[in-house]
């Protein structure tokens, strides 16, 4: 009787863990809710929420101009901005676990340079490295995101896959391909050099309904394979000895979490540019709401990414009517004062 | 069971750390390792959980041998308790524990069960009050504890223990090791744990394994293989071996006491503060 009464004693203490993080992923994925439609309102000709909702819901009386407004330009924006921003959201955590860093993002193996080094290529001198017409810029970029994340594995591998050798194969290659392309930004004609300034500084206006399609799909499965694989994760983070002796096969889960996370930040610098500060503060914001138990921290870092793009998307279009800014500008501008808000108010130690 | 022989292991080739070391521990027995710094026990201990390969020799753990078996079903098996652990600030202790039984599964699902065994488990240490505590709020006892806890709840036929009670008080490391002991008898698991506490590793043993410079030096039953001799040759120091209330004690003799000299008063029979 005793026994069962301390049973019951253990379920009451877990269920109050773990009902508090329920109810922040909860409240804050509710949030995502307006931001989504205000973001969808907001814009050089505003629409009304109401109108949003009746579009939205596929109103027949709406006017054809609203309609087209809608669906085809901010709507797919609207839903980049939560896709995007959770994919970063996503590939932060993974990297920041696999690295066991606070200061990793889903740039830090040299992604971002290398995916723009690729799409340099195309502006500069039209190389196109798949054989395919269209979209050959962002062609390039995933291609040469993929290829750097091939060599920081392949280099990195001969000493074991530790984070360590990790951060510093990825550091190596980001500044070879950072390198590469100030190289080809000095060839660059003054035209071109602009064209790719402006690819690199991220924009969601590049968002198409097939793009979309693509990011959900790996949003989707790398999300799933990370809550599956949540307590491995959680494992890695306390050192390599201790996962291995909890039965991580330490190797393979760092291998599957660095493919997801290169995966997702070589589709969204492809699609759309580089967005800075999403993927490493996301992670951190989450984990100060939920702690560390990865079934919550894996969404509860995507909802946050969600909603600081979201924010940042909506922020774009209202501090500047007309001119559109760069949406990768405005990410650290939004980001930094809440982030440091959450950090001085949590006086202890989170990392 | 474990079984070892003619172990020799090492973290570079050609530089063995363990030389020829053989020893068996049977279901419901329990193996102290000593010796000095550096000796090697550890080495051992991450040789049977399967964390380094052995240069040459066998090991089998309930009848396995861990370099060839996937660490997943060896974590199912193996309680191995590691002196410290680094851990994230944000983990709760219950958590920590739990995270023992869930990692090797490879599902995310939590039965109710998990957390019960968990909970159960922090109690029969005496910790259950800190089960929502943060890992970094603890001190280094507790934390011991908490290590020895995760290893316990997964409820495993293997326990390895590396100096489980090295931070622990003098009435929890009695009650710790006594703890440990019964588990084995009562659950017929076999342990092995590394002590620097001689008189620890005498109570609560069936054997004890002195290594010197990866080498044994002396394996057996306590009372038949300790002696001053053997102590002074391993580690350098003089001891006395004695039979007080029919307990074998090691003391330690030195002529470097700062309060060597002292007339044989009545300590005993004084009480405190006099
Ligand atoms: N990771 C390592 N790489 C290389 N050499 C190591 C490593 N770990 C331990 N050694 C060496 O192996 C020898 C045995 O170390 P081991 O950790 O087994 O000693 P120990 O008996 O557990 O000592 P202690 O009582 O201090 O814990 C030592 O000489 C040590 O320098
Ligand atoms: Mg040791």
């Amino acid at each position: 009787m005793a026994t069962h009464s301390l049973a019951k004693q253990g379920l009451v203490v877990y269920h109050r863990l773990t009902r508090r993080r329920r109810l922040a992923l909860a409240a804050t994925t509710l949030t995502l809710i307006p931001l989504f439609l205000l973001d969808i309102s907001i814009g050089p000709t505003p629409i009304g929420l109401k109108d949003v909702l009746n579009v939205l819901a596929g109103c027949h009386s709406c006017s054809e101009t609203l309609h087209t407004i809608v669906w085809s330009i901010r709507l797919p924006v609207a839903l980049a901005a939560i896709v995007t921003g959770a994919s970063l959201g996503l590939a932060g955590l993974l990297m920041q676990t696999i690295l066991d860093n606070p200061l990793a993002s889903p740039y830090t193996l040299g992604v971002s340079s290398a995916a723009a080094f690729g799409a340099a290529l195309f502006y500069v001198f039209a190389v196109k490295i798949l054989p395919i017409a269209d979209h050959a810029a962002t062609l390039n970029a995933f291609a040469f995101a993929a290829f750097a994340c091939w060599l920081v594995y392949c280099i990195s591998r001969f000493k074991g896959f530790t984070p360590e050798t990790l951060v510093l194969a990825g550091i190596a290659i980001g500044s070879l391909f950072h390198a590469l392309l100030a190289f080809v930004e000095y060839l660059a004609s003054e035209e071109t050099l602009q064209a790719i300034v402006f690819w690199m500084f991220g924009s969601l206006y590049k968002a198409t309904w097939s793009k979309l399609a693509v990011s959900i799909a790996v949003l989707l499965a790398t999300a799933s394979t990370a809550v599956y694989a949540a307590w491995k994760l959680e494992a890695l983070r306390l050192g390599d000895d201790v996962a291995q002796s909890l039965g991580v096969d330490v190797k393979r889960v760092r291998l599957l979490a660095f493919a997801s996370s290169a995966l997702l930040t070589a589709v969204s610098v492809s699609f759309y540019g580089i967005i800075g500060f999403v993927g490493l503060v996301a992670p951190h914001m989450a984990r100060i709401l939920v702690g560390e138990d990865h079934r919550f921290l894996i969404p509860q870092s995507m909802v946050m990414g969600a909603a600081l793009l979201s924010a940042a998307s909506i922020a774009c279009k209202t501090i500047s009517p007309g001119a559109v800014i760069p949406i990768g500008i405005v990410t650290s501008f939004i980001g930094v004062p809440f982030f440091l808000a959450l950090i001085v108010a949590k006086k202890r130690r989170y990392w | 069971m474990i079984v070892v022989e003619r172990l020799w292991a090492g973290y570079k080739p050609g530089k063995p750390v363990v030389k020829d070391v053989s020893f068996r521990v049977g279901v419901g027995e329990i193996l102290a390792i000593v010796g000095p710094n550096g000796a090697g026990k550890s080495t051992i201990l991450r040789c049977l959980a399967g964390f380094i390969k052995p240069l040459k020799g066998r090991i089998l753990v309930a009848g396995l041998d861990p370099s060839k078996t996937p660490a997943k079903t060896l974590a199912k098996i193996i309680g191995y308790v590691a002196p410290d652990v680094k851990a994230p600030p944000l983990l709760t202790v219950l958590e920590f524990v739990m995270l023992g039984r869930l990692a090797p599964r490879g599902s995310w699902k939590v039965d109710s069960e998990d957390i019960e065994v968990s909970y159960e488990t922090l109690a029969l240490l005496g910790i259950e009050h800190l089960a929502e505590k943060r890992l970094d709020e603890l001190s280094t006892g507790q934390r011991q504890l908490v290590l020895l806890a995760q290893a316990l709840a997964k409820k495993p036929r293997i326990l390895l223990l590396d100096e489980p009670t090295a931070s622990l008080d003098l009435k929890r490391q009695h009650d710790t090791m006594q703890l440990i002991y019964d588990l084995t008898k009562e659950q017929g698991i076999s342990t092995v744990v590394v002590h620097h506490d001689l008189n620890l590793a005498i109570d609560y043993s069936d054997k004890v394994l002195v290594l010197n410079n990866g080498k044994v030096k002396a394996y057996g039953a306590p009372e038949e293989v300790l002696s001053s001799k053997l102590v002074q040759e391993v580690y350098g120091v003089e001891a006395k071996l004695v039979v007080v209330d029919g307990l074998l004690r090691i003391i330690t003799l030195t002529n470097r006491s700062c309060r060597r000299g002292l007339q044989d008063a009545k300590l005993e029979t004084r009480g405190p503060r006099n």
